[in-house]
């Protein structure tokens, strides 16, 4: 019953969250656009109104699941990981390569290949964020950061240096053969099947975390990891392994976004998947399945924005002023929760000592 | 495991709240006007960049004094989103013509058109190829920088007190191909015009923002012996700019007016008249005179590209000897007694 009434609780609490993005996105908009009707509409049912929209809103969506997932992964196992950006990247990066050097390979292979590569680079990435708390207990949310943000340089040099495309003006690598491009399922929209493929992800995580013993393991080091220490898990191990698989599946957004949509590695192609992804679990908990409905008004929030700036008078830089207050917002909810733990303990202390 | 489908159950009814309320929100801005309807995209923000202001100055003027409707649509820095953002544009299909300014935006305009080829575009600074679609409007950078290249090399003949170092330099936001086949070595012929012992510092950013790191190769170039720098590096150029006036040094600018950035410390600016050019295809796509995928080059002579001498800074800072050389120099180009090709068919 007292379970029921907290995932109750907190399902309110992010519904006004929500409410409050809504109603500060709508009154900047009233604030600084000078055509408000058509700002307010298309902020609203721009997202709906062609199937151009809805299809990026829907890939905007199957990235954000990957990034939010990979983020919900390492939640559930109590660690942190804040390198998505890098490691998304890097993900890309390695599957341009590997399909640059190799274009003679078949399509489903070289799309499986390029996939398997970016997953591996982007969870071995995090993984040595794991590896160091397992073995020397460096804070892997500090370690994360800055092995992606190194990363990022080193892969903003080899984007724009050794592997740029000189024959292009944009700063990006060479494309990829025509091949292993994700087939766009409503053109000229984004939208291509690594939907799909992030919607099982969703599946396959959450057999993992629920219906395995290795899942169900790491779920118990999340929840309190002394406990299963002295019960005899192996914690080290899902330390480095929930990381693991979270710069994985952030490598998989990576490879999604160069394979299904830009086809090349362009510089920065990860901004606003990344630190979106951690907004987007924030909301869903740590439950994966939370992510979909998450990711969604997510994506929603995007395609408003960038409908809104199209359609009507929408200032660029409200689109990211919005998603800022979005994530304001969301972790200080999360501040909110633990300032009521606190309360609650120094009530109790008190209650302990009269 | 009674949590999805709770959430679920209260998702689904805002969800279809939402639609409901959105669908019956009636349908606004039915267009009664049929006039000739403009979009502009910036690759970038407007603010901080004079070229895309001037861009979007020249589209407004032209398209006010023909009754035409302009909406400006700024991109944002990260390029993996201008062709989604362009996409969209050409989609609403109110647009008569779709104007944007910067190099890469011909590829990325070329696949939107395969999605919609009755979408018409116009890219300033872009150069066009055969079977083009896409109108084009292309200034000589070759004359540009073949006159910044000249004035470069006087100034650095000009400074040889004693010291042996003959050299300038130039600084780039990324290498891509007008660089590489126009702006360089127009740039190196115009100062081997002037003495052909003079050497070429060249280096690149990466990006076209990053002012500290500009700075830091700036200082290095000056203290390895160049006396001028032209940079072409956006929002960096700022970083060279410091790193001269530490040095004692000089800059030279690029395309638009910059003499008063740091008066005595920008000696010298070229200037890329792309309002004007903003003006005269607008002017003609409204009349209906400006042929699809047409491909214009113009340069010094036809006067969208000049060197800026008529400055009161550059009249005040720049040596009369150096004056004098180079207006020869600029008068030649002006009346089109020489000129260079603009040629970057790749």
């Amino acid at each position: 019953m007292k379970d029921k009434n907290r995932l109750f609780g907190r399902f309110a609490g992010t519904l006004i969250t929500l409410f409050a993005v809504f109603l500060t996105a709508v009154i900047f908009l009233l604030i600084f656009s000078k055509d408000k009707g058509d700002s307010l509409y298309y902020f609203f049912a721009g997202p709906f109104l062609n199937s151009l929209s809805i299809g990026n809103m829907l890939n905007s969506f199957s990235l954000l699941t990957f990034s939010g997932l990979a983020i919900t992964v390492a939640f559930r196992a109590d660690v942190f990981n804040l390198g998505g950006e890098g490691q998304i990247y890097i993900g890309g990066l390695f599957a341009t390569a590997l399909l640059l050097r190799y274009p003679e390979l078949s399509g489903g292979g070289g799309i499986f290949l390029a996939t398997v590569a970016a997953a591996t680079a982007g969870g071995l990435l995090a993984g040595i964020s794991g590896w160091l708390k397992a073995r020397w207990n460096v804070d892997e949310l500090i370690s994360s950061f800055l092995l992606s943000g190194g990363m990022i340089h080193v892969a903003d040099y080899l984007v724009t240096g050794p592997m740029s495309d000189r024959s292009s003006y944009l700063l990006m690598t060479g494309t990829i053969s025509e091949a292993f491009h994700l087939s766009h399922l409503m053109p000229p929209s984004n939208l291509n099947i690594s939907f799909f493929g992030a919607l099982a992800a969703v599946a396959a995580m959450t057999f993992f975390l629920y219906y395995t013993k290795q899942g169900y393991e790491l779920r118990i080091c999340g929840m309190n990891r002394e406990f299963a220490h002295y019960g005899g898990l192996n914690t080290k191990v899902y330390t480095i392994l929930p990381m693991f698989l979270s710069g994985a599946i952030m490598g998989l957004a990576g490879s999604s976004a160069v394979l299904g949509v830009h086809h090349s590695t362009i510089k920065g192609f990860y901004s606003g998947i990344g630190w979106n992804g951690i907004a987007v679990a924030l909301i869903a908990g740590t439950n994966p399945l939370a992510v979909i409905p998450s990711a969604l008004v997510f994506a929603y929030l995007n395609q408003a924005a960038s409908t809104a700036m199209i359609k009507a008078d929408f200032p660029f830089e409200l689109g990211g002023l919005i998603q800022a207050v979005v994530f304001l917002l969301i972790s200080s909810k999360i501040l909110a929760e633990k300032t009521e733990l606190l309360f609650t303990f120094i009530r109790g202390k008190r209650g302990a000592g009269k | 495991m009674n949590r999805p489908p709770k959430i679920i159950q209260f998702l689904i009814p805002a969800l279809i709240a939402v639609l409901l309320l959105t669908g019956c929100g009636g349908k606004k801005g039915e267009e009664e006007k049929k006039s000739f309807s403009i979009a502009v995209f910036v690759p970038g923000v407007l603010a901080g960049s004079p070229t895309y202001e001037m861009m979007d100055k020249g589209v407004r003027m032209e398209a006010a004094r023909k009754g035409a409707t302009v909406k400006t649509v700024e991109g944002g820095f990260n390029q993996a989103e201008w062709s989604e953002k362009v996409t969209a544009l050409a989609a609403e299909k109110t647009y008569d013509l779709i104007v944007s300014s910067n190099p890469s935006m011909p590829e990325i305009c070329r696949e939107v058109q395969k999605y919609y080829p009755d979408q018409d575009f116009l890219i300033l600074e872009g150069s066009g190829k055969t079977d083009d679609q896409i109108s084009t409007f292309f200034f000589n950078h070759r004359e540009l920088a073949f006159l910044l290249g000249n004035f470069a090399g006087l100034i650095t003949e000009n400074r040889m007190e004693g010291n042996e170092i003959r050299k300038v330099g130039l600084i780039a936001g990324q290498e891509y191909p007008d660089m590489n086949n126009l702006i360089k070595p127009g740039f190196e012929m115009g100062f081997k015009n002037i003495d052909s012992a003079i050497e070429l510092d060249f280096r690149v950013i990466g990006n076209w923002y990053d002012a500290s790191k500009a700075s830091d190769l700036a200082t290095d170039m000056y203290a390895k012996g160049a006396d001028i720098i032209l940079t072409i590096a956006g929002g960096a150029n700022q970083g060279v700019v410091s790193a001269a006036k530490n040095a004692g040094k000089f800059v030279l600018w690029y395309d638009s007016n910059g003499y008063a950035i740091e008066p005595g410390v920008v000696i010298g600016s070229g200037v890329i008249r792309e309002d004007k050019a903003a003006m005269e295809m607008i002017s003609r796509a409204i009349d209906g005179t400006l042929l699809r995928g047409s491909a214009i080059k113009a340069g010094v002579k036809e006067g969208y590209v000049d060197f800026i001498d008529d400055d009161a800074n550059y009249l005040k800072f720049v040596p009369v000897a150096v004056r004098e050389k180079m207006d020869r120099i600029i008068s030649d180009m002006r009346s089109g007694s020489l000129t260079l090709p603009a040629g970057t068919e790749r």
